[in-house]
């Protein structure tokens, strides 16, 4: 067996409980495809920031609402956070990056068929997106999200392994993410005239193989860089509990 | 006899407390046991010999591998926590089909020995079980994967009386099958009574000892005196009471000491192992 195939065993054990999750996942995909199909007409034509933001948190952070609370990340002492079942895999003689590798997919699991699903119902529902863009310029701007939803979501399983937060320490985490979020939702249109959604759709449509090309390398140094940090990061903390 | 853990030098601060330096070394075919006051630093003792919690200094060798470079060692040593996180979810079936992969030397047979013996519900989830029963499944998961070296932290604390005395009878019998060993912090004297070969004691990070059940057991004892006693301090006295009870720490020279100034004794007695226990505890 390789370790694929070790890791994505080892994932059953979470996911076999992630059943419900999963449902309510595709319970949220409804008003969030709704917003999102209905809205890109009006947004094509001006780019409200509202959309952005949305567009955002469908691909950022709304998989990983869905998990159990048992799986989530959490606070176990104080101040060690970390998600739970990841620790307890920590005592087993699995090799690290079995561990690391089924974290991932995990998130994956959760994370890719909602942001597809959410992709696909915006083309099949709005005509206006069709005519901006042709099927493989689609591809393309799907691929620039998809790709930024592994980006950005490694974050999440890495962060898995846990870490020492402090008050501090969090404040700073939030303000930098608040930031950099907000610095993007305001210079893309300042410098581009267009919105941060509308810039991709500009991307696909102008360059698709190129920005496909570009996001998919992102995505996978992405998850090669956040692995190789979570194992690294492993073999460093003091678990405690 | 065949080391299985060597431990040199190890060293843990946190915040303000400091574990260690420790030196200490396990045997196969032994029972350790680690006592010590709540926060006499045994947990992360245990933890730091699961690579659990990373040493400031020192070395840790299982089976002559460096904990810190190889992850090898962990199929041969079995650790239950005191607490187990993430699993509440997971039935005991999910738990066995979880780790049995892992350990080249899982023992099927006697997991389901076990589970019969102390009548766990395989089908129930963890987070659902009572405490005894969670601990009793954990140490049944431990057991069966049948490792040189099975790390116990306060195996019985939750645990009905008759369960207890049944572990007692399986870990006598787990240590025969093989050469094996087994490290146990607890606070239970019947632990300690039954199993110990060696005791090592703990108190604010610092190991005081290791010792061996029996040499302790006659190292203390306790005198009644006829006359009360008129000499201030008499070689070996660590505690006196009324001046007709005397405890002592070195046989041997209370003894002598009583002898050659005709002390009349009326009665004398070995200590219980959890009155020496406390009595090194309180650094005498």
């Amino acid at each position: 067996m390789n370790r694929w195939q070790q890791a994505f065993r080892l994932s059953k054990f979470e996911l076999i409980h992630s059943k419900k999750s999963i449902l309510f996942l595709l319970f949220l995909l409804a008003p969030y495809s709704f917003f999102l199909t209905m809205s890109i007409g009006s947004y094509l034509e001006e780019h409200f920031m509202l959309y952005d933001i949305f567009f955002l948190l469908t691909f950022g952070v709304a998989a990983i609402w869905a998990k159990p609370k048992e799986y989530q990340y959490q606070k176990l002492s104080d101040n060690m956070w970390a998600q739970p079942f990841t620790v307890f895999l920590n005592q087993l003689p699995i090799p690290r990056e079995i561990v690391v590798r089924s974290r991932f997919i995990i998130y994956f699991i959760y994370s890719l068929p909602f942001h597809l699903a959410v992709l696909v119902i915006m083309y099949s529902f709005a005509p206006e997106l069709r005519q901006t863009l042709p099927p493989l310029e689609f591809i393309a701007f799907s691929l620039i999200w998809l790709s930024f939803g592994i980006c950005y979501g490694s974050v999440y399983p890495a962060s898995d392994s846990g870490d020492k937060v402090t008050n501090v320490k969090m404040a700073f985490y939030a303000v930098v993410l608040l930031g950099s979020f907000s610095l993007i939702l305001f210079a893309v249109p300042y410098l581009s005239s267009y919105g941060l959604v509308g810039l991709t759709i500009v991307l696909a449509s102008k360059w698709p193989i190129v920005s496909s090309l570009i996001s998919v390398i992102a995505a996978g140094a992405s998850v090669e860089f956040w692995m190789r940090y979570m194992k690294k990061h492993m073999n460093k903390l003091d678990y405690f509990q | 006899m065949k080391l299985c853990t060597q431990i040199e030098r190890v060293e843990k601060t946190v915040d303000d407390f400091t574990v260690g330096p420790i030196d200490l070394d396990i045997e196969l075919g032994t029972i350790t046991s680690l006592i010590g006051n709540n926060g006499a630093g045994k947990s992360t003792l245990i933890k730091m010999m699961m690579n659990l919690v990373k040493p400031d200094n020192g070395l840790l060798l299982h089976f002559g591998t460096n904990i810190k470079t190889s992850e090898h060692w962990k199929q041969d040593v079995a650790y239950q926590p005191q607490s187990v996180l993430g699993c509440d979810l997971l039935t005991g079936n999910h738990l066995r089909d979880l780790m049995a992969p892992w350990y080249k030397n899982w023992d099927q047979e006697m997991f389901m020995n076990l589970v019969r013996i102390f009548e766990i519900d395989l089908n129930k989830r963890f987070g659902k079980m009572s405490k005894g029963m969670q601990q009793k499944l954990n140490i049944v998961l431990a057991l069966s994967k049948n490792t040189k070296l099975l790390i116990l932290d306060e195996p019985t604390a939750n645990m009905d009386i008759p369960s207890k005395q049944k572990l007692m009878n399986i870990l006598v019998g787990w240590m025969e099958r093989d050469e094996r060993a087994i490290v146990i912090a607890t606070h239970q004297v019947d632990d300690i009574k039954k199993l110990a070969d060696y005791i090592v004691i703990m108190n604010e990070g610092k190991v005081l000892g290791k010792y061996e059940k029996e040499e302790l057991v006659y190292r203390y004892k306790r005198y009644w005196f006829e006359d009360g006693l008129e000499i201030e301090k008499i070689p070996g006295e660590i505690d006196r009471l009324n001046d007709r009870l005397l405890i002592s720490n070195n046989v041997d020279q209370t003894d002598t000491f009583l002898k050659k100034n005709e002390i009349k004794i009326m009665q004398s007695e070995v200590l219980e192992v959890e009155e020496i226990i406390t009595y090194m505890l309180m650094g005498r």
